[in-house]
């Protein structure tokens, strides 16, 4: 009984802490059109929050790149369509790898930087005090920073892949000696604006959406006490890098769906 | 713990016979109980009637942990009473919606145990802060505003500093003048003296008496150091477990003789407040089934 008690239990606090992030994803809506008049307050926080995540996005972008040339080299030269190197590295990039991993990263780096930053301004009673200023933390402090991690995404994940086909140019060009005007030509020609650039840009507004939403969330709900930041911190990274994979896979099947 | 006024009197309400609206008014909580939890015996029941004026709360750590600043957060609106009225300045805290509430709030001050200066901005840029989220002012006259509110508390040579610079006395203070900048009619203490060294210690009581005098607003001061509040305050409740257990001006605490206030005023150890917290028999839980 104790058990099925527990289970229970677990899935109500589950279900009302779900209910709590909706209603808390709504304020954040509701306070967000505040800052079309103060919108350096955004651009701060897309400094803070993308700028300083570009490095790790560049270079993981790079060698990403260069391990599709160098894997994909070895499989299309079996059945001699090693012309066709760019149009796959570029495919890869564009529809997942660049959305993808650039959540994953964008979460372990920013997401969890967000979330750190804000359970301890609640922790040192910054929001309260805030709040106690007649200052709504929500506006001036949650909004900005979610903006900024939905405006981050897409760009940083453009990055990404841009950096990526420049890897995977290197090493298949470069060093396996694939055609270049092949490698280009192909790319050119069998990439599709609408069908693939779109739903990679689609793919990584909804996750920059989805992970700074849990970010901010986490961080605000954390126990203010250096035991909860910590926690929510983890909670952080480990949700949203399941859901990233998880909407990745959903996102996929409903786009390949009406291809 | 314990609650005093400054210039002002403090009565203890008969019934809700209150003078809502009267310009002197400011705080009224009546009959105030709270759920909050576990603390939820901590509020109880407050019969306090306040007008303009300072008024002090002393609490004790220990079983009522967190009761004084409770009652603040009651107060401003941030947890809700279980029943009865919070009165502010005739308003009734808990009725406000949040756009009233947050009126109401730019006319009060609070100073935090800790300050909750925010860490990325300068000393300059915290007390700049509630000006530039609620005014438009011409940058030189914001500058000379805060300044002199610098200088009210001793530091305007210490506008560039970052919080993570200061003293804790000295962040005190910086979070004092970001209190006072908009001018408010009542600022809420709490804790002000936990954790300073003596000379820090005499400098926020000296503010925190000045200010009330010369700026003539009302404040409320929660705190445990008996000593340091006799000085500056003119009336006190002590409050604990729920209910105000005396009242009157340090002197009359002072000469009180009810065991309630004594334990409080002389620090002693065990009375009314036990020292042990409840457990079952002693002797029971040495020798009983489990202790062989």
């Amino acid at each position: 009984m104790n058990f099925l008690q527990s289970i229970g239990a677990a899935v109500l606090s589950t279900i009302e802490r779900l209910g709590s992030a909706a209603l808390f994803f709504v304020d954040i809506l509701g306070n967000s059109w505040v800052l079309v008049k103060r919108f350096y307050l955004v651009i701060q926080q897309v400094y803070a929050v993308g700028v300083f995540t570009l490095p790790i996005v560049l270079v993981s972008g790079l060698f990403v790149g260069m391990v599709l040339g160098l894997q994909g080299y070895n499989t299309l030269v079996k059945f001699g369509a090693a012309q066709s190197l760019g149009l796959l590295v570029a495919l890869s990039l564009l529809r997942e790898l660049g959305p993808v991993v650039t959540a994953l990263l964008f979460a372990g780096r920013a997401g969890s930087a967000l979330t750190a930053e804000i359970g301890l301004m609640k922790a040192t009673e910054q929001l309260a005090g805030m709040e106690m200023m007649a200052v709504n933390p929500v506006m001036r402090v949650i909004a900005p920073r979610f903006l900024a991690g939905v405006i981050s995404m897409p760009l940083l994940a453009a990055m990404f892949s841009a950096i990526g086909v420049l890897g995977g140019n290197l090493v298949g060009v470069g060093l396996l000696g694939v055609d270049s005007g092949a490698f280009w030509s192909q790319m050119q020609d069998g990439v599709d604006f609408r069908d693939d650039v779109m739903n990679g840009v689609i793919k990584s507004v909804v996750f920059g959406v989805v992970v700074t939403w849990i970010a901010v969330f986490e961080g605000y709900d954390a126990v203010p006490n250096s035991e909860g930041v910590s926690r929510a911190t983890n909670h952080t990274v480990v949700y949203s890098s399941l859901a990233v994979l998880g909407l990745d896979f959903i996102m996929t099947a409903l786009m390949l769906g009406d291809v | 713990m314990l609650l005093t006024r400054v210039q002002c009197r403090i009565e203890v309400a008969a019934g809700p016979e209150l003078e809502l609206g009267q310009p002197s008014q400011v705080i009224c909580a009546c009959a105030l109980e709270s759920e909050l939890g576990s603390q939820a015996a901590l509020l109880g029941r407050y019969d306090v009637q306040e007008r303009a004026g300072s008024a002090l709360i002393i609490g004790h750590r220990g079983i009522e942990v967190f009761a004084g600043e409770r009652h603040e957060a009651v107060e401003v609106g941030r947890l809700r009473p279980g029943r009865g009225q919070v009165l502010v300045d005739g308003q009734n805290v808990p009725d406000l919606n949040i756009r009233e509430l947050y009126q109401l709030r730019k006319r009060m001050g609070m100073l935090f145990q800790h300050g909750a200066l925010l860490t990325d901005l300068s000393v300059f840029e915290n007390v700049a802060f509630p000006i530039r989220e609620h005014a438009r002012l011409p940058e030189a006259v914001l500058r000379n505003l805060v300044l002199m509110k610098l200088q009210t508390v001793g530091l305007r040579g210490a506008r560039d500093l970052m919080p993570w610079e200061l003293s804790g006395g000295m962040a005190r203070r910086v979070a004092l003048a970001r209190a006072i900048v908009l001018e408010p009619m009542m600022i809420m203490y709490d804790e002000p003296f936990t954790g300073l060294d003596p000379i820090s210690m005499g400098v926020i009581a000296k503010l925190i008496r000045e200010l009330n005098q010369v700026l003539g607003i009302t404040s409320i001061v929660v705190s445990h150091d008996v000593a340091e509040a006799s000085l500056i305050s003119d009336y006190a409740y002590l409050l604990g477990n729920g209910r105000i257990l005396g009242q009157g001006t340090p002197t009359e605490l002072h000469q009180s003789t009810s065991p309630d206030v004594r334990q409080f005023m002389d620090g002693l150890p065990d009375g009314p407040v036990p020292y042990t917290y409840p457990a079952r028999n002693y002797l029971e839980d040495l020798f009983g089934e489990n202790g062989r």
